[in-house]
């Protein structure tokens, strides 16, 4: 029915003029609320997997670096978005932002962004044929990541000929963005310096396998700088140096760098001593007023051992280098191991030196003190220690010169070589230490690689033609035709 | 609370006794059927290393169908009404205007729901011939239900407001598809302008439906997406509950 021509309004205009106002004034405030609390919910938010596989999430010392950021770090990912990692590290970055606004992250795309590319590059004078990495910035100090170092990768089957096919394994980018992330926003520089004239590992080899090429990777990972050293005629140990490296010595030391060596962890130094079956070193006369015994002998445990020369060791002591290991369940692997034992100093001073031992084998290991003739009876059994780790603390009204002194002694020296440092949690075990030697407890925890989980599936042609007629067919139809059904009966 | 019952009660039954309903039904789970066929045919025997339920909702499909169902399920829910004559019925009746907002949205919100519900056995279908069973684990596919919900909430409400406005159906799909469809293309600022520092990035990624998508498919529940939908969707519904008001001074 249409309402009359005549018929008067019910609303006046100005009260019509009213409503709208009021309605525009209401729907405006609540679009403020909306927006405030898209404002809050952003400052305040969380982020939760419900998946088992936690592996988008980041690790709690992540966080924890995170939330210690004062200033901006700006992460760039200078990066063809078709490169295989591009996805992960983007996804990874992502996460790092959105825990902490300190991290600002931008991408430089050098395949369609060339004169951005080609700027940012010169700015940070970069080889010109460096692609695909991610650069850490803090301050003017910049950490580079490059992408052959995000990933793990499976060579079995390539090695045992089952196939050309290599498979990433594992990727990395959460630990080394972290540990660019510390050591970019770390104020002090340090330096570490590998001793050699003693037939020592070396850290400048990378492809042979003794080298220590790959350990030393580990210390750059860390934003340390190497430097060798020889303690020969009037060289002593430099005031810059925040650790010293013995990789595995395998000649006799005159008593002049022994001294040298003493007076150096008098001072408070850091020492990461890696001794070496059938080395000829003798660094008893060093260790023994810090509570160190080594063995001149080899340990077995034929229990737990992958071949003759192996030790697999997962006894750890509560120390703060093994700790991590212990709880995530890991385990060492070593090679032809000496005995490293503590001992007793005789001083019983509060400022003596701790000496903790780091891991021991199953009470089946044997201490074989002439590995020729194998194991005897007279030869020490049970559990063996195979690393110590010392710590003197500074005296109130002391000056060490630098700090407290700290030392591990492993009883091998080819577990953290090119060859083994992969093998077993080795290379984690290098991490760990390295950051207590440098007094980097905030790095003493564990980032392990995040695995790759590379899936499959396989249907036959039957299945794929049962799953596209259940999918396609059945269902969709059964819905309609139930629904014919209600209509047909509606109708009737 | 019996009466805003007997309305979401009124609300599901109108969908369930129409052919129009089974038919949506039907056509949603057609597009995800073939969303799911074309994705098993392109992983079969082929490696691959993210969850199988991300990889689900990067196919458009999975757009194109929430896109086109939420306003073929909306479209009728006030329009209907002014149409065929019973709205003033139902706004002279014993309810406030707010519980008949809200009950037609929660009834067409049951419905979506509803014809999303087939779904959850899809990823069961993959597990059956996956060699690693843990790639469906029930937390991914309970999150990523659950970033259909929110995103269905939304659309949902946009759908209802849109419905509001007009007597006919097919300009309140019209309306309420476009609306959607806005928010959505607001989704490729973020995937199209790379990250830079900046606030700008912060926010493109803040409103990007396909981001928060992919979190939810991971298994990834950040209270930042939760907040954006139901947010949203209290205001579109608010707008709603306006526009039904309006009747009272035009």
């Amino acid at each position: 029915m249409e309402r009359p021509a005549s018929s008067p309004p019910s609303f006046s205009r100005g009260r019509k003029w009213g409503a709208r106002l009021n309605v525009f004034l209401a729907v405006v405030a609540v679009l403020a609320m909306v927006v405030m609390a898209n404002y809050l919910g952003a400052r305040r938010a969380k982020r939760v997997s419900w998946g088992a596989d936690a592996g988008f999430q980041l690790s709690p010392l992540t966080h924890q670096v995170l939330r210690g950021l004062t200033n901006q770090v700006k992460v760039t990912v200078y990066f063809d978005p078709d490169e295989v990692h591009y996805g992960s590290v983007m996804s990874l970055l992502k996460e790092y932002s959105l825990a902490s606004p300190k991290i600002v992250l931008d991408t430089i795309n050098y395949i369609s962004e060339p004169a951005k590319a080609e700027l940012f590059k010169a700015q940070y004078r970069l080889a010109p044929n460096l692609k695909d990495f991610i650069l850490v910035e803090h301050d003017k100090r910049a950490r580079l990541i490059q992408q052959s170092e995000l990933s793990e990768y499976d060579l079995g089957k390539l090695m045992r000929g089952e196939g050309k096919e290599i498979q990433r394994k594992a990727f990395l980018g959460e630990r080394l963005v972290t540990s660019a992330i510390i050591t970019v926003t770390d104020p002090r520089q340090q330096k570490a310096y590998f001793l050699f004239a003693h037939g020592e590992h070396s850290p400048a080899e990378r492809t042979q396998d003794t080298g220590y090429g790959r350990f030393a990777e580990v210390l750059r990972d860390n934003n340390v700088e190497l430097g060798g050293l020889a303690l020969t005629g009037t060289n002593d140990v430099p005031a810059d140096c925040s650790l010293l490296v013995i990789a595995g010595p395998q000649t006799a030391f005159d008593l002049a760098e022994i001294e040298k060596l003493d007076r150096y962890l008098r001072q408070g130094g850091r020492m990461f001593l890696l001794m070496r079956y059938q080395s000829r070193a003798a660094l008893n006369p060093l260790l023994a007023p810090w509570g160190v015994e080594l063995g001149d002998n080899v340990v077995v445990d034929k229990m737990h051992s992958k071949s003759d020369s192996s030790v697999v060791v997962g006894a750890f002591g509560s120390h703060p280098v093994v700790r991590p290991l212990s709880q995530a369940g890991l385990a060492l692997q070593m090679f032809v191991p000496r005995s490293v034992s503590a001992r007793s100093t005789g001083a019983t001073s509060a400022d003596s030196p701790q000496v903790a031992e780091l891991v021991t084998t199953s009470p089946e290991g044997v201490a074989v003190s002439d590995p020729v003739k194998g194991p005897r009876p007279s030869n020490r059994q049970g559990a063996i220690p195979l690393m110590a780790a010392v710590e003197k603390g500074s005296i109130k009204g002391v000056n060490l010169g630098r700090g407290s002194t700290r030392l591990v002694v492993t009883g091998d020296s080819l577990m953290l070589d090119n060859q083994f440092i992969d093998f077993a949690a080795n290379r984690d075990f290098a991490w760990q230490a390295v950051n207590w030697l440098l007094d980097r407890s905030v790095l003493i925890g564990n980032i392990g690689p995040r695995p790759v989980r590379v899936n499959t599936f396989t249907m036959t042609d039957g299945q794929m033609r049962t799953v596209r007629w259940l999918l396609l067919g059945a269902v969709p139809g059964a819905v309609l035709g139930f629904g014919l059904l209600v209509w047909w009966r509606r109708q009737r | 609370m019996q009466k805003f019952l007997t309305l979401v009660r009124r609300e599901l039954g109108g969908y369930f006794v129409s052919l129009t309903g089974y038919v949506i039904i039907a056509g949603v789970q057609l597009l995800t059927g073939m969303s799911f066929v074309i994705l098993l045919k392109a992983l079969n025997g082929q490696p691959f290393d993210m969850p199988v339920t991300e990889k689900f909702y990067e196919t458009g499909f999975f757009w194109i169908i929430l896109l086109l169902a939420v306003p073929l399920i909306t479209m009728r829910v006030f329009a209907q009404e002014k149409f065929s004559g019973t709205y003033e019925t139902l706004m002279t009746a014993p309810v406030g205007e707010l519980a008949v907002v809200l009950a037609k949205f929660l009834g067409a919100l049951l419905f979506f729901v509803a014809a999303w519900l087939p779904l959850l056995a899809y990823p069961y279908v993959l597990r059956r011939y996956s060699l690693d069973l843990g790639q469906v684990e029930s937390g991914i596919v309970a999150s990523a239900f659950l970033g259909v919900f929110l995103v269905g909430g939304l659309f949902v409400s946009i759908g209802c407001f849109a419905s509001s406005l007009t007597r006919s159906q097919m300009i309140a799909a019209m309306n309420a598809f476009a609306l959607c469809m806005g928010f959505f293309l607001l989704s490729f600022l973020s995937t199209l302008l790379a990250p830079q520092p900046g606030w700008q990035t912060k926010l493109f990624a803040h409103i990007s439906m396909i981001e928060h998508m992919r979190d939810f498919s991971r298994g990834i529940v950040d209270t930042r997406h939760v907040v954006y939908y139901a947010s949203l969707t209290v205001f579109f519904l608010f707008l709603t509950l306006k526009s039904v008001e309006s009747r009272r001074w035009k």
